[in-house]
């Protein structure tokens, strides 16, 4: 069982012990809860707070979560690219001076030893490491595709590891392909790129493998500027769109049957005005915190827009076992992430 | 972690306790007013830029939040995100929203202006040409009549330029008799994009308006908005409008030394 169902299981048998009149000041009301439906959270913006005059950061880009629970940062300041909490928001650890550009941040466990993955838009490359930060592999712009004229031309995003160890990569702010690489480094395919046809992308910011429902994986693609969520096949064949008008969706995370993801921007794409999206089974949205009520007309969601002033760009979710979340910010004056506690 | 004391009367027996609890979301208790305020609320609008009238509609906003609007001179009225309003008239609107447990939202500031087609036949020259990446529509778009939103990345409607002086060459179709021209622009201080330093306006190689704009300062707020070059009363036919950028973007912004983004998305006579 995980330790929130627990909690909440046993806080109902608490409750049931005692007169309610009793307790029932204590109880929390809808003020200062954020989110809709089964999906609301507490908001604890100084969750991450660091000195900043020793660990500093300036985008805060991505976070993930080892099996060991701990939280990994990346953040493009060279003093300390990857900073490592625990769940408190302590600092465990902090490396990485190498990567000026750090943008993406995937996790990969290849049989049983765990892989971060950071893609760099300054150094345009991707760049394979250990979880304390020894280099492994490092994959460059895919030239041999005749896709690209130069190195500079590719500028990628963020990555997805398939099970049997290929590599997916997406150009999200280069020349827009999905690069579709082997466990070995081998180029196997490219799709995807530029241009107004369904299977193309304005912004192909972040991807992930969705193997939720039992079904076959598939890969899960942000276009961002177009606010739709694009689903392939592994082989790079479009298979469907998911359409969230007024949200800038950054990259796709699944935990359990959810899929969340950061808006950057909300509505018409003005500045300061992101939110969090959560995604049910359906792929239809439930949950958006910070944003206002996601509402369904004749299957088609209306425009969303920001209504709390929470979070000025978050750029991605991190999901604990606990269904909390860890909310990283583009452009947000130097702030360290903001955590959500489900309640 | 707070306490208070309590009693129940159980059986005939009346148990004082100890209650303790924590404060509510935020390390606040929940009848407090939180840190957190509303987002400026969404107004949608049919054209900042109309020739008869426009539409105003809102969103509904956060739950339990009231929506509140006043047009220049009058005084505040609440909104219904039900009901649109008309505007027929050049206007000045300022929206917020309050809440009872949320801080009240920033005010939303729309300059709708009712503008004229006196440029419609007009031909625009453009020196240099905008960057690839926000070239919208070229001349027609300084001439359609669609004010652009501070989104500038999606649509046709902004120019982009990253250098220190544009060049606007108009050629009217016939001599008409004006005494203004406005400039529609964006400042988005994240995106690296600036108002000019100053837009001069020329005729027959005289200078017959010229404005300086403030100097930015760190904090501005994101807006599409218009800059207005008051010129001297004449008939005219040709009009030249130079405009100078700043520089260098200033020392308190990130971008520090570098020439700045020129956002332009509509050109007005009158």
């Amino acid at each position: 069982m995980q330790r929130r169902s627990f909690i909440k299981k046993t806080s109902v048998a608490s409750v049931g012990l005692v007169s309610l009149p009793l307790f029932a000041q204590a109880r929390t009301n809808e003020n200062g809860i954020v989110g809709h439906g089964d999906f609301k959270y507490k908001v604890n913006v100084n969750w991450g707070a660091l000195n900043s005059q020793y660990y500093p950061v300036n985008d805060c880009h991505e976070m993930v979560m080892d099996k060991k629970g701990r939280l990994y940062l990346l953040t493009n300041n060279t003093k300390n690219n990857v900073l490592v909490y625990n769940k408190d928001g302590d600092l465990l650890n902090a490396w990485g001076t190498q990567y000026p550009g750090a943008h993406g941040l995937t996790l990969h466990d290849e049989n049983g030893t765990e892989y971060l993955y950071i893609s760099d838009n300054n150094r345009h490359e991707v760049i394979k490491t250990t979880l304390d930060g020894k280099v492994i592999q490092v994959y460059s712009c895919p030239l041999e595709s005749e896709k690209y004229e130069s190195k500079s031309s590719f500028i990628p995003t963020e990555t997805a590891i398939a099970s049997n160890g290929d590599v997916y990569i997406a150009d999200g702010y280069g020349a827009q392909y999905i690069t579709h690489y082997n466990a070995k480094g081998e180029l196997l395919n490219i799709f995807g790129g530029k241009g107004s046809q369904m299977h193309h992308f304005d912004n192909a910011h972040g991807i992930c493998i969705d193997t939720r429902n039992g079904k076959p994986p598939t890969l899960l693609i942000t276009a961002r500027q177009q606010n739709k969520l694009k689903r392939f096949s592994m082989a790079g064949e479009l298979i469907s769109t998911i359409d969230l008008p007024g949200a800038y969706i950054c990259r796709p995370v699944i935990h359990n049957e959810n899929v969340y993801l950061a808006s950057i921007w909300s509505h018409d794409g003005s500045p300061d005005t992101g939110f969090i999206c959560v995604l049910d089974k359906n792929d239809q949205l439930v949950s958006a915190p910070g944003g206002c009520v996601p509402k369904y007309t004749d299957g088609k969601l209306g425009n969303m827009y920001q209504t709390l002033s929470i979070f000025k760009h978050p750029h991605d979710v991190c999901v604990d076992e606990d269904e909390n979340l860890y909310v990283p910010q583009w452009n947000s004056g130097k702030t360290y992430p903001i955590k959500l506690t489900r309640v | 972690m707070k306490y208070v004391l309590r009693w129940i009367y159980f059986k005939g027996i009346l148990i004082i306790v100890l209650v303790g609890y924590t404060s509510g979301a935020f390390g606040q208790e929940n009848n407090q007013q939180s840190t957190f305020a509303l987002a400026a609320p969404v107004v949608y609008v049919d054209s900042l830029l109309f020739t008869k009238q426009a539409l105003l509609s809102f969103t509904e906003g956060e739950k339990g939040s009231v929506l509140h609007y006043q047009l220049a001179d009058d005084k505040p009225r609440t909104a219904n995100h039900k009901k649109p309003i008309e505007i027929k008239t050049t206007s000045t609107l300022k929206v917020w929203s309050t809440h009872p447990y949320y801080q009240t939202s920033d005010t939303t500031t729309l300059k709708l202006t009712k503008a004229n087609s006196l440029l419609s036949d007009a031909k625009i020259s453009i020196e240099p040409e905008p960057k690839a990446a926000y070239r919208g529509n070229k001349e027609a778009s300084l001439k359609d009549l669609i004010k652009g939103t501070t989104n500038f990345r999606t649509g046709n409607d902004w120019l982009g330029f990253q250098t220190t002086e544009v060049n606007f060459t108009i050629n009217l179709k016939e001599p008409t008799t004006l005494y203004l021209v406005s400039l529609g622009v964006l400042r988005d201080y994240g995106s690296w994009v600036f108002l000019p330093k100053q837009i001069t306006v020329e005729s027959n190689k005289k200078i017959i308006g010229q404005v300086n704009i403030q100097i930015p300062k760190e904090g501005e707020k994101t807006a599409s908005t218009f800059l207005h070059v008051p010129i001297k009363k004449g008939t005219y036919k040709e009009l030249q409008i130079q405009i100078n950028t700043l520089p260098t973007i200033p020392q308190w912004h990130l971008g520090q030394g570098t020439i700045p983004w020129l956002f332009i998305d509509e050109l007005l006579i009158n």
